[in-house]
């Protein structure tokens, strides 16, 4: 079980929060002027990434902020942890 | 004293207490601190399984976790444990035990006649029966669990309890032996928060067999010592009986404390096991060496034992393992086995080394004593079949891949002590991450660099000298203690006095030349439990297995219970000798958790029965049970399903609920729905982009139904929300959507929407809510209600007054999930039950029905509203579900752009539709697959399934709802729905909507 | 406010450890940005305490709390007021500044533990560390405990601790808290 330092909380156990995935998918702010494969992309299509991986985590059971947790999927060894909205957080 | 392989004195078991059991329906008697091996061995029982594939008597071969072949059932009836070892299992008063290796017996084994079949049974054998057809299986199978001697679970409901335990330490020690306590002590001594824990009946180790003095005191006296003053400081557990089974991500570790299997059944109280999910800042790992077998032919005879294992039952039990020994070494470490069977009177005939030129401390002393060395010799093979009766020694040849010639010598005996070398138990580091490396110097897997906070030290790390496990402990236990910030360093005393260290010399020899005239590495056994012999190994290489993970499953080395912690090694290295490649590129097998098998009882803990998952209730759950009502699960919530009369069925009581809904007034509690308090300037816009319909132009005072998509375009939540201010809106979601909606909702407003000024609460406990339903709430309404004006005209369908109910101020809406005039009324919780109470009162001469969800959703199909969930997979639109005009033309919202791809314009899309069954009497299966014709054979395209099917009171017949493919367009048709039973029954697809599709009623 | 749980007391381990519900409490949830001074300002005025702005703690008068739930949520408990009194005072005192204002009174109530084994038989269903110097006085966290969300309260100087739950979960969480407690020290 993963420790996971929020950013507001501290260091909590996994159990306390929710993972929603790599960060930084941008949506396209008119969807209309995308083509359905740009669209399609944006929904469906994720890197997968082996290594240092930026991801969106909630902290469900505790001050139920959204951040970032750039992980390494390989090691599960985290890097660090960015509030949403900080310098270069892209969410 | 009726052991006669006990010795009058020494050892840690007291004689005093005498402790009667039973193996294999014999009574034995054994002494108070004795394992059920070494009770065994006391009574001069060697003989303690058979094999499971050649059904050869085995023996006791060592002394803990690695015990390949003494695997038994333990007790009887509920409490029954199978595959315990032996080795680990404390006899209590009553202890009863049999082994699980020897069907139909013990002493007559038929299957042992089938030892002429045991070419049969070669390597792969598993492999190539699951591999051709699957036929060849079913035969196999009863056959081969019988005879795999594998125990069995029980069948009854495990009676004992067990809990869990979360605990944080700065320093985790995992294995109290020297290493371990020195790493503790200092770390403990440095202020840290400690918890050591060794799987044994006492910490100590191999101090609790040692020969050697620490600080001049004998090792008991010091191990005596070191855990007083660790028991006398604070914040340090001392966990006996408790195995490090699992190290996980972030210094997360699992450790099972055995409480009570040591106790008679009698005074046994309390959790049988806890498992405690330790969080540790820095981990230790001091979990020791294991003794590594040789591997000859004819090893695995009963008295061939690991030399350190007769070393712990002479000295820590006591027992003298036979009276004519001969060792059998490529290394120092076993002539204190020599010096420790001379101390107990046995004789040992031969001390066969396989090096030129032996030497060590060990040795020297053996010397001195008078030994029969044979240097540069091998035992070759073995007489005896139940019982080791001489070992037949030869000369090894210079690289001891051969002999030198073909003379031997047989030497009489009844006990053998083998010692292969050490394999340090690196088992948790390489569950922490780590890759173990191999060092060519102890010829042997050690751990490489640290993955986690972690330091092996002593045994486990490749260093077999106590005195170097003294100091790396004391040294791995200041340091990690210094990084969690506890320096008291300057105030330490100093640590365990220093041993003279000693070179560790031994000399590879994973396979001993076949005897002349044998067959290569035939009845060589490397794991015992499973019968993997070198010669299957040597095939295995043959015929094109060359990955050690493919070896391991085509041989099942390394398979069983053991996982193979004895002769994994030395497959390894015949596999990479057969290969012609090093023991470093050939590698090891993933070690995974458990380190050793974990009862089920254990994980599952007190997660059992009603604490398995919350059950949540309702303020008005008192009321519910007092009336009898019958309940079902709806996400974690209970929720009343009927609330038949005495006498009444199930059908009975939903057409009774229903019918009172429909003709007078019956009510409901609705408290479960998810409820969210939304408060900001940008309130409104935000519903806009979360719901697919327009909320800018919903009026205060007003509600307004919603349907919220994913961005695939998929519906996944609805509900009814109000606007009771400018700036605040109440909104309502689905009982079990209700925590993914509000995760959803922060997570855009905190991600991707930060400009949006809006606050979001969720309020679903605070609120209950009733549903008032029929022709008759509004005249209940009036009754408990005065400041309200429920005029048609003046309180329209789909708003909301604020008002006094029963003295309680509540909120009224006029929202209908019937098709009826209906008001939902929404109070604090604490009112709940008395603003219930008070609409029963005033319903009661209207004839008002409290009813469940079964009439429910009987109500609200008839009337074609979907349930999210059960109508809708995640896979439909609301375009499917025929809810087009829900759909705002004009804005953007969460899921709109999805709506253009091709695949959710597809004609073929399944889409809702109801089903009208051809019998009158069947209410179609909930789930049954559609078919388009009544004729068949699978594989079959199906078109669509059934989401919803009731048998509708108002109608006086069922109706079902479903989801089929173009399903709009084929209104009319005939499908068939399947029974599950291979028949089908025919139905007409219809409109969704069964009752009053105008909506005359709700708005009446 | 009303009292949710059947029997108000349970004794266990033999009298050395007691759970009992604190019922009669009224609970607010506050949402506001915590950089206006007004937020801050309006809990004083209503509470005569100081918004508490640090993680994971709590601020407490004679009579009331007000917990930090997250940088932009606080719980407020009061003994004496009235949840109507203290969400007009707040919104009052507010004005027109961008904040939610919600009593959720009947949602929420209080479990106390007391005793020597209290922490302990929290250890077994909550991953959060418990030792009096990790978890002390004036320190709160929102977490889960066996697997209903809770907020746990250290109470001072002691190994107590008080947990406010919310009203559905209350009975699980009694029945779970009974039986960790069936073979405390
Ligand atoms: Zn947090």
């Amino acid at each position: 079980m993963l420790l996971i330092p929020c950013p507001w909380c501290g260091p909590r156990a996994e159990s306390e929060f929710a993972c929603g995935g790599e960060a930084g998918i941008v949506r396209p702010g008119a969807p209309d002027a995308v083509s359905d494969a740009e669209w399609a992309d944006y929904l469906f299509m994720r890197t997968n990434h082996r290594g240092l991986h930026r991801e969106q985590w909630w902290h469900a059971h505790g001050c139920r902020r959204w951040f970032i947790v750039r992980r390494d999927t390989v090691t599960c060894r985290i890097d660090g942890v960015e509030k949403m909205g900080s310098a270069g957080a892209a969410p | 004293m009726t052991q006669p392989a006990r010795l009058r004195h020494g050892g840690r078991i007291n004689r005093d207490r005498p402790v009667a059991f039973t193996f294999n329906g014999r009574q034995y008697l054994g002494c108070e601190g004795d394992t059920l091996a070494s009770a065994l061995l006391a009574n001069g029982v060697h003989m303690v399984a058979r094999s499971w594939k050649y059904h050869r008597p085995r023996g006791i071969v060592g002394a803990g976790a690695e015990e390949p072949n003494a695997i038994v059932q333990l007790g009887e009836g509920s409490r029954t444990v199978p595959n315990a070892r032996a080795t680990q299992v404390e006899i209590h008063e009553g202890l009863i035990a049999r082994s699980v290796n020897c069907w139909p017996g013990l002493e007559f084994d038929l299957l042992s006649l089938n030892g002429l079949f045991s070419r049969l049974l070669p390597a792969g054998f598993y492999y190539k029966t699951f591999m051709w057809p699957k036929s060849f299986w079913r035969h196999y199978e009863h056959f081969i669990r019988k005879a795999a001697g594998l125990g069995e679970a029980p069948t009854e409901r495990d009676p004992d309890y067990y809990e869990k335990f979360n605990a944080h330490c700065d320093v985790l020690v995992a294995g109290a032996g020297p290493a371990g306590l020195t790493a503790a002590l200092a770390a403990a001594r440095s202020g840290a928060r400690v918890i050591i824990a060794d799987e044994q009946s006492e910490p100590g180790g191999s101090l609790l067999h040692a020969r050697e003095s620490i600080d001049g005191l004998p090792a008991v006296s010091w191990l005596r010592r070191t855990l007083a003053e660790l028991a006398a400081i604070p914040d340090v557990r001392v966990l006996a009986r408790s195995t490090v089974f699992g190290y996980h991500d972030h210094n997360f570790l699992a450790i099972a404390e055995r409480l009570t299997d040591h106790l008679a059944e009698d005074r046994r109280r309390g959790p049988r096991e806890r498992i405690w999910r330790v969080r540790a800042k820095q981990v230790i790992l001091a979990t020791g060496a294991c003794e590594r077998p040789l591997v000859f032919t004819n090893n695995d005879r009963p008295g061939v034992m690991l030399a350190s294992a007769i070393s712990i039952y002479t000295r820590r039990y006591a027992v003298r393992t036979g009276n004519n020994a001969v060792i059998f070494t490529n290394n120092d470490s076993a002539y204190a086995t020599v010096l420790d069977l001379l101390d107990a009177g046995v004789r040992v005939a031969a001390v066969v080394d396989a090096r030129e030129q032996p030497r060590g401390p060990h040795l020297e002393a053996a010397r001195q004593r008078g030994i029969n060395l044979m240097a540069g010799s091998a035992i070759v093979d073995v007489r005896g079949r139940r019982r080791v009766q001489a070992a037949v020694v030869a000369s090894l040849g210079a690289d001891a891949n051969g002999l030198r010639g073909n003379d031997t010598t047989v030497v009489d005996c009844d006990l053998i002590g083998v010692s292969g070398g050490h394999s340090p138990v690196v088992h948790l580091y390489a569950q922490s991450g780590g890759r173990p490396l191999f060092d060519e110097g102890l010829a042997a897997f050690v751990p490489g660099p640290a993955v986690q906070t972690q330091r092996s030290v002593g045994g486990c790390r490749g260093s077999f000298a106590l005195a170097d496990c003294l100091r790396e402990g004391y040294e791995a236990g200041t340091a990690a203690a210094r990084e969690t910030g506890h320096d008291a360093a300057a105030t330490l005393p100093p640590g365990p006095g220093t041993l003279e260290r000693h070179d560790y010399t031994l000399r590879p020899l994973w396979r001993v030349p076949d005897p002349p005239g044998h067959a290569r590495g035939a009845r060589q056994f490397l794991d015992l439990q499973n019968d993997v012999s070198a010669s299957d190994v040597l095939l295995a290489a043959r015929e094109g297995y060359h990955s050690v993970e493919h070896v391991k499953r085509y041989t099942a080395l390394g398979f069983g219970t053991d996982q193979g912690k004895l002769g994994n090694i030395n497959g390894l290295a015949i596999l990479a000798q057969a290969l012609g490649q090093d023991i470093a590129a050939t590698g090891t097998t993933t070690f995974r958790p458990n380190y050793t098998p974990v009862t089920f009882g254990a994980i599952a803990g007190r997660d059992l029965g009603d604490l398995f998952e919350p059950i949540r209730l309702t303020a008005l759950h008192a009321w519910h049970v007092e009336h009898g009502a019958e309940f079902e699960n709806v996400g974690q919530w209970k929720r009343p399903w009927y609330y038949p009369k005495p006498g009444e069925s199930m059908h009975e009581a939903v057409r009774r609920e229903c019918h009172a809904a429909r003709n007078a007034v019956a009510m409901m509690d609705a408290s479960t729905l998810g409820k969210i308090d939304i408060q900001g300037p940008d309130a409104a816009e935000f519903l806009n982009r979360v719901y697919t319909n327009n909320w800018h132009t919903l009026k205060v005072g007003q509600c307004r139904y919603g349907l919220m998509l994913r961005e695939d375009g998929m519906v996944m939540d609805d509900g009814v929300t109000s606007r009771l201010g400018e700036n605040h809106f109440y909104m309502t979601t689905t009982t079990g959507g209700a925590a993914r909606v509000y995760a959803w909702l922060e997570r855009w407003l905190q991600t991707e929407w930060p400009e949006l000024k809006v606050y979001l609460t969720s309020v679903t406990d605070h609120w209950a809510t009733i549903a008032v339903v029929g022709p008759r709430s509004r005249e209940v309404m009036k009754g408990v209600c005065g400041d309200i004006d429920f005029g048609a005209a003046s309180f329209p369908f789909m708003s909301f007054r604020d008002g006094t109910v029963a003295e309680v101020a509540a909120r009224v809406a006029r929202i209908s999930f019937s098709g009826e005039l209906a008001y939902e009324v929404s109070v604090p919780a604490d009112y709940a039950r008395h603003v219930w109470k008070a609409l029963m009162a005033a319903g009661a001469p209207h004839g008002i029905t409290p009813y469940g969800t079964e009439a429910m959703h009987v109500l609200r199909a008839e009337k074609g509203y979907i349930i999210v969930g059960q109508d809708t997979d995640g896979s439909l639109t609301p375009q499917d579900l025929g809810m087009e005009w829900i759909v705002s033309k004009t804005k953007d919202f969460i899921g709109r752009r999805s709506f253009a791809r091709a695949d959710t314009a597809r004609p073929d899309r399944k889409q809702l539709v109801g089903l009208q069954s051809a019998d009158p009497a069947l209410v179609l299966p909930e789930g049954g697959q559609i078919v388009d014709r009544p004729q068949w054979t699978a594989p079959v395209q199906t078109t669509g399934h059934v989401t919803s099917s009731y048998f509708s009171d108002a109608l006086g017949r069922p109706i079902a709802l479903a989801v089929l493919q173009s399903g709009r367009s084929r209104i009319g048709q005939t499908i068939y729905v399947t029974l599950g039973d291979g028949r089908v029954a025919p139905a007409t697809i219809t409109h969704p909507v069964f009752l009053d599709r105008e909506g005359k009623r709700q708005h009446g | 406010m009303a009292e949710i749980l059947r029997s108000a007391l349970h004794d266990a381990a033999g009298g050395r450890l007691q759970i009992e519900e604190i019922p009669g409490l009224h609970y607010v949830s506050l949402r506001g940005d915590p950089a206006a001074p007004a937020v801050a300002g309006a809990v004083t005025d209503v509470l005569k305490i100081a918004l508490p702005l640090r993680p994971n703690t709590l601020a407490a008068s004679e009579t009331a709390k007000v917990f930090w739930l997250g940088p932009e949520e606080w719980l407020l408990v009061s003994l004496s007021q009235s949840a109507a009194e203290i969400v007009s005072g707040l919104r009052l005192s507010l004005g027109g500044l961008h904040s939610a204002v919600t009593d959720v009174t009947s949602g929420c109530t209080t479990i106390r533990l007391r005793g020597a084994g209290s922490r302990d038989v929290l250890a077994k269903g909550c991953t959060l560390d418990l030792h009096p110097r990790a978890f002390g006085d004036g320190q709160c966290a929102q977490t889960l405990l066996a697997k209903a969300p809770v907020l746990i309260e250290a109470l001072p100087a002691t190994q107590d601790c008080q947990l406010i739950v919310r009203r559905s979960y209350a009975d699980y969480l009694w029945h779970w808290l009974h039986d960790a407690s069936r073979w405390a020290q």
